[in-house]
């Protein structure tokens, strides 16, 4: 296999990934509580409503933290396929 | 089941539920955004390099896009939902005052917690034939109601925020085998009655396996229901929108759709100019619908102004009528129109487009709740669209009741009765200033707004060749009261209405 890699390219990815996670977190404070009829219980939807709306906060807030980690592993992956080009470059220079 | 009264019908907050169907639009469109991120997240991966490393955080990537996208579709049905269960509570709402009105009109009063319905004074034949009638009514409200109720809340049930994350990986089995896509390409070969009862026999669970698995097949399919064509078509638009390269046309049909409530997406195609049909209102379950054909030039980018019309038409046709929201008018760009006026003498896509359209009205009268012939329906052809709906109805498959042209270049006869049509339901309109006229005769044949052609000429009071659906314009009105059945009602330059109309 070809190995070339664009660490910039990684990071923007990173950049686009935290942007998506942080996104995210402030959909869960900005609709958290708009997404149900409160003062509406004899209706069967809005309590139904109010359930699908717990679970999407739940779904939504999982979404953010993988979104987050994935982008933390990334930002990680760049730094280390720099630190191995470097450590590979300090080795050649110590054999000559 | 729902056990509501009728003193908490009365009570329901209708607003409470637009509101939280404007968030859960809200929502939806949010989830576009972010996945568009998380797209050029995944494209920045890939113009990062090669690599094992990178190989699989792509994949890691793609799975995110995927789980983003996906959760938006599910929001925009409970939206959806939510809007359709507003409108249908406020209409129900005022039904309901109309009835105590008249209750009280009678000397009767309506304990709401029970349903009981007292004289307040001595009780002849009358009120007392009355406070039956008025009883029934109540029932027939709450039943409306409750019905209402259980079908938003299992609307609700049915969008988890993932198809395959919520609680199961599939839809619940029932025993029946998994279709496959040869299966269902293959309905693509038979009539939309065929398609509308081979769809009613597979299983729910089948059904929802072809929605998830094929949806690019289930989406375009004549016969299947208008629910079941739109879940699979946003589906497929959520796909298509998130490929690289997507045509930009597609995002301005997922837009509109996002800010257009009781939307149904009937077809969507990437494919060259592209194709989408879009209902405003459920066409399956309204007492009218009409279809509008729209003529040269139209692609998929100009969805905001083609909805805005539809929606111009629906709005009037349904204030007109005493039922609130039983009118479903149908923007269908299901064919290739010509790219301009100047190609629009070409024949060729009018038969295409003809063919088409006549299975697509096949499809509604298949999948209608109240049988093929249950619901009154109008094909509207304007501009070159009219040669289109000229070419099905020719062809002598054009299963509407009425036929409307407005800005006709010519229905490629020389008579109205060559339709296959019965001339009184041929309707054209045509402004004094309509540039239109002045496509030669020879091109597209004789000039249907001309008294021999044998069609009903309606009278309109716009100008140009787009100003058909005008605001407050004798136009619009006249076209709303055709598409609702009120043909006594329709103001004619010549010709003779049909001696009676659809119940409106």
């Amino acid at each position: 296999m070809v190995l070339a890699v664009d660490p910039e390219h990684l990071r923007g990815a990173v950049d686009e990934v935290r942007i998506a996670a942080i996104n995210i977190d402030e959909l869960i404070v900005q609709h958290g509580f708009r997404l149900t009829v409160p003062g509406q219980r004899r209706w069967e939807s809005a309590g139904r409503l109010e359930t699908a709306a717990e679970s999407w906060r739940d779904h939504l807030g999982r979404l953010a933290t993988t979104l987050h980690a994935t982008a933390t592993r990334l930002a990680s992956v760049a730094d280390l396929f720099v630190a191995a080009d470097r450590a590979a470059l300090a080795r050649i220079r110590s054999a000559a | 089941m729902s056990r509501l009264t009728l003193a908490e019908v009365r009570a329901g907050d209708s607003e409470a539920f637009r509101s939280a169907a404007v968030a859960w639009a809200a929502l939806a469109a949010a989830l576009d955004a972010v996945s568009e991120h998380l797209v050029t997240g995944r494209d920045r991966v890939g113009a990062a390099g090669q690599g094992l490393a990178l190989a699989v955080a792509d994949d890691r990537v793609r799975t995110q896009v995927h789980a983003v996208a996906g959760a938006a579709e599910p929001a925009r049905r409970i939206a959806q939902a939510l809007f359709r269960h507003a409108d249908a509570l406020a209409a129900l709402q005022r039904h309901l005052d109309a009835v105590l009105a008249s209750a009280r009109s009678h000397g009767l009063t309506v304990d709401l917690g029970t349903g009981t319905v007292t004289a307040t004074g001595p009780v002849g034949p009358a009120p007392r034939r009355a406070a039956h009638a008025i009883r029934d009514e109540l029932a027939e409200i709450l039943a409306q109601a409750r019905r209402l109720d259980a079908a938003t809340a299992m609307a609700i049930e049915g969008a988890p925020p993932h198809p395959r994350t919520a609680g199961a990986d599939h839809p619940v089995t029932d025993g029946a085998p998994r279709l496959d896509r040869a299966t269902v390409q293959r309905q693509a070969g038979r009539s939309p009655a065929e398609v509308a009862a081979w769809w009613r026999s597979l299983s729910p669970a089948q059904q929802e396996w072809a929605r998830q698995d094929h949806p690019d097949l289930i989406g375009r399919l004549d016969g299947i229901p208008a629910a079941d064509r739109d879940r699979a078509n946003r589906a497929h638009l959520d796909h298509l929108v998130a490929q690289p390269g997507a045509p930009a046309g597609l995002r301005a049909v997922r837009d509109r759709l996002a800010a257009t409530p009781d939307a149904y997406l009937l077809l969507i195609d990437g494919a060259g100019d592209g194709r989408v049909a879009v209902a405003l209102g459920d066409p399956d379950h309204s007492a009218h619908t009409a279809v509008f054909v729209p003529g040269v030039g139209s692609d998929l980018y100009d969805i905001h102004g083609e909805v805005a019309r539809t929606a111009a038409l629906r709005r009037v046709a349904d204030q007109t009528t005493v039922a609130e929201g039983d009118v479903s008018v149908v923007y269908w760009l299901g064919y290739d129109p010509p790219d301009s006026l100047l190609d629009g003498w070409r024949e060729g896509p009018s038969r295409d487009g003809g063919a088409a359209l006549t299975r697509f009205v096949d499809g509604l009268r298949a999948t209608h709740v109240d049988g093929p012939t249950g619901g009154h329906v109008t094909v509207l052809g304007y501009s070159y669209g009219s040669t289109v709906a000229a070419e099905s109805a020719r062809a002598g498959g054009l299963r509407v009741d009425d036929l409307v042209v407005v800005g006709s270049p010519g229905l490629h006869t020389d008579h109205a009765r060559e339709l296959n049509l019965d001339p009184r339901h041929v309707w054209v309109g045509r402004s004094a200033s309509d540039e239109i006229r002045f496509v030669p005769e020879p091109i597209h044949g004789r000039e249907p707004a001309d008294p021999g052609y044998g069609a009903n000429r309606f009278v309109t009071d716009t100008s140009g060749h787009s100003g058909y659906w005008r605001p407050d314009s004798a136009s619009l009105l006249n076209q709303a009261y055709i598409v609702t059945g009120q043909y006594d009602r329709v103001t004619l330059v010549h010709g003779q209405r049909p001696a009676s109309g659809w119940p409106a």
